[in-house]
């Protein structure tokens, strides 16, 4: 776009500019591909730590609160007292409720529907502070059991199930809903409870549950006698891998203030598909052995750090240009890249705390190495993994503990001796 | 035709500017990773440029291969994947959050550069450019770095070619402007 003016050499700066050598050594295909098959069945991250906020509860919920006897915890446990069984009663606890004392007047209905929720305004409390920009919190209008900051937000809250039970047991339901905030790969899950007040609105009685401690993902709920049963999901890693998460049910009752846990496991067992696994090696020194070729050998170290056996470490050895491997392990395959050739090689079990060397003898034709610069092997070590690492989208690395994943790789020089 | 989304507009799928052939795939083969070999550096540049912070650039690159991927059956057959690719890192680059979270996906994959830093001349352009309104910057990026004509850059951009050349005409006039500005060559970042 020549002009006359004094642009004029704005042609010779960009030229300059994209005609000079790289900017920056790629990550590498594979890299993206890990990313996207990875982000294709977690579909969430679970990023950062659920700041714990629990609504005050109204002060309608806590005068109808105060006329009951104190929760029973875990609500579903029979205690001593119900040896004699009250005249009526049917065998479900929330079938029949019979208030100790009877208010002055029927308590509100707390039983709301998916679609009436979903088309009120209801009160959330915030979400974690990498969420604020992205999810309304407050005062929030859904329609269609949505809501979002802007019609082009990425993110969109979602009331994805709605249960009911009588968890103040004041004698009338109240509501929980499985309510999450969510884009194309991050979001928070969580369960809200609601009742209406005496003018009949819907109000916020607390948070249920949500991504603390080492829940990443709330995937359902159930009603379970004045509690609410939630089914929760661990996180593998940096994510959770479908198929590789672990998940437990876990019960929630209300205490007169707040949400409690009163039943099902506090936490999640080790889970079996996670173990740390690293890998190192050194520059490699080619040696020539004859006119036209060069040999040497690539040492390296696998280790398990645990706390899980790697009962199938997958390596993956990347030589540069003509650098080959001379004598494989038992259950290796070999492909070409744009810069040399990859070998993926199964390698036996490994127990924790083990570690075991892997010595690839190389060779190369000397005349590689005229006035080059030296190439670089790379090495990646994972397990777990039934596909291939090229394209077919099959088969998943286990995950890495979280912050583990650095030295799963590896990479060095291979150099001619002088 | 489809447009490109406006510069307040986050939606996760940019529709690209190419068109679907049959089999019309200029200069590129069907492997991902050939292609990713090829297009990447200019790629890099393309988006530094744009961006002026080469960390930006890359991960922003990196995301939209990763984005692409999924997709590679359908966007080998576009005539430009390469678009596709671009205009995806573009909207990953200009929104601080997704920025963020390429930055987060892509971290741990990330190589000790052997390549040098760029350039003096490169970066003087890209904190150049990286002064002028988002239009102008585009286009310029665009024109002359990605090397599209005046009409690939209207298409593109949903805008008219009197819009395009207005915008280039305006920023390289600015851009000559900020380059002659010794404070601007000279900003340590």
């Amino acid at each position: 776009m020549p002009e006359n003016d004094d642009t004029q050499n704005l042609d010779d700066i960009f030229a300059a500019f994209t005609s000079s050598g790289p900017l920056a050594t790629p990550a590498g295909a594979a890299a993206a591909q890990h990313v996207a098959r990875r982000r294709r069945t977690t579909r969430f991250v679970a990023a950062g730590v659920l700041a714990v906020a629990i609504l005050a509860a109204t002060p309608a919920i806590a005068s109808t609160w105060t006329n009951q006897d104190p929760p029973v915890l875990p609500a579903n446990t029979p205690t001593p007292t119900l040896t004699t069984p009250a005249p009526s009663s049917s065998p479900t606890p929330s079938a029949s409720p019979t208030p100790s004392a009877t208010p002055s007047t029927p308590p509100p209905d707390g039983q709301i529907g998916k679609t009436e929720l979903g088309d009120a305004t209801l009160e959330l409390p915030a979400w974690p502070d990498y969420l604020k920009e992205h999810c309304p919190a407050g005062r929030v209008k859904f329609s269609d059991g949505t809501a979002q900051l802007a019609p082009n937000s990425e993110l969109r809250i979602k009331i994805t199930e709605v249960i009911h039970a009588d968890f103040d047991r004041d004698g009338a339901k109240e509501t929980a809903a499985l309510i999450n905030c969510s884009g194309i790969e991050m979001g928070e899950s969580r369960v809200l409870a609601f009742d209406r007040d005496s003018s009949d609105n819907i109000v916020t009685m607390g948070l249920v549950t949500g991504h603390t401690d080492d829940i990443a993902w709330v995937s359902k709920i159930r009603a379970k006698g004045t509690a609410v049963d939630v089914e929760v999901v661990d996180a593998v890693g940096e994510g959770i891998v479908e198929g590789f998460a672990q998940s437990q049910w876990r019960t929630y009752s209300w205490s007169g203030k707040g949400f409690v846990q009163s039943g099902g496991p506090s936490a999640f067992p080790p889970n079996p598909r996670v173990t740390d696994l690293s890998i190192s090696g050194d520059d490699v020194q080619l040696v020539p052995d004859g006119a036209d070729t060069a040999s040497g050998t690539l040492s390296l170290t696998v280790s398990n750090q645990g706390p899980q056996r790697a009962t199938d470490p997958y390596l993956t050895v990347d030589l540069p240009g003509e650098v080959t491997i001379t004598s494989l392990p038992a259950k290796c395959a070999t492909s070409k890249t744009p810069s040399g050739t990859r070998y993926q090689c199964w390698l036996p079990a490994l127990a924790v705390n083990a570690d075991s060397v892997v010595d690839l003898p190389l060779s190369a034709p000397k005349s590689i190495f005229d006035g080059a610069q030296p190439g670089q092997w790379e090495a990646k070590i994972v397990w777990g993994f039934t596909g291939t690492d090229i394209g077919d989208g099959e088969g998943w690395p286990y995950p890495e503990p979280d912050g583990a994943e650095d030295d799963n790789s590896a990479n060095g020089n291979v150099l001619l001796a002088p | 035709m489809v447009r490109m989304h406006g510069p307040g507009d986050t939606r996760e799928e940019p529709p690209p500017a190419v068109t679907e052939g049959a089999g019309g795939v200029s200069g590129v083969s069907g492997s991902f990773e050939e292609f990713y070999a090829a297009t990447f550096q200019p790629l890099m540049l393309q988006l530094y440029a744009y961006t002026a912070d080469i960390d930006h650039a890359r991960d922003a690159v990196q995301e939209a291969f990763s984005r692409a991927w999924p997709r590679w059956n359908k966007l080998v057959h576009y005539d430009h994947p390469a678009a596709w690719i671009r205009t995806v890192a573009m909207n990953v680059a200009r929104s601080r959050w997704r920025r963020l979270r390429a930055a987060r996906a892509h971290a741990r994959f990330r190589r000790d550069d052997i390549v040098e830093g760029p350039s003096p001349d490169r970066v003087a352009l890209a904190r150049a450019l990286a002064t002028l309104p988002e239009k102008q910057r585009r286009a310029l990026v665009l024109f002359h770095v990605a090397d599209l004509s005046i009409t690939e850059i209207a298409d593109q951009e949903g805008a008219a070619t009197g819009t395009v050349k207005s915008w280039l005409h305006r920023g390289r006039a600015a851009l000559a402007a900020a380059l002659s500005d010794p404070g601007t060559e000279e900003t340590d970042a």
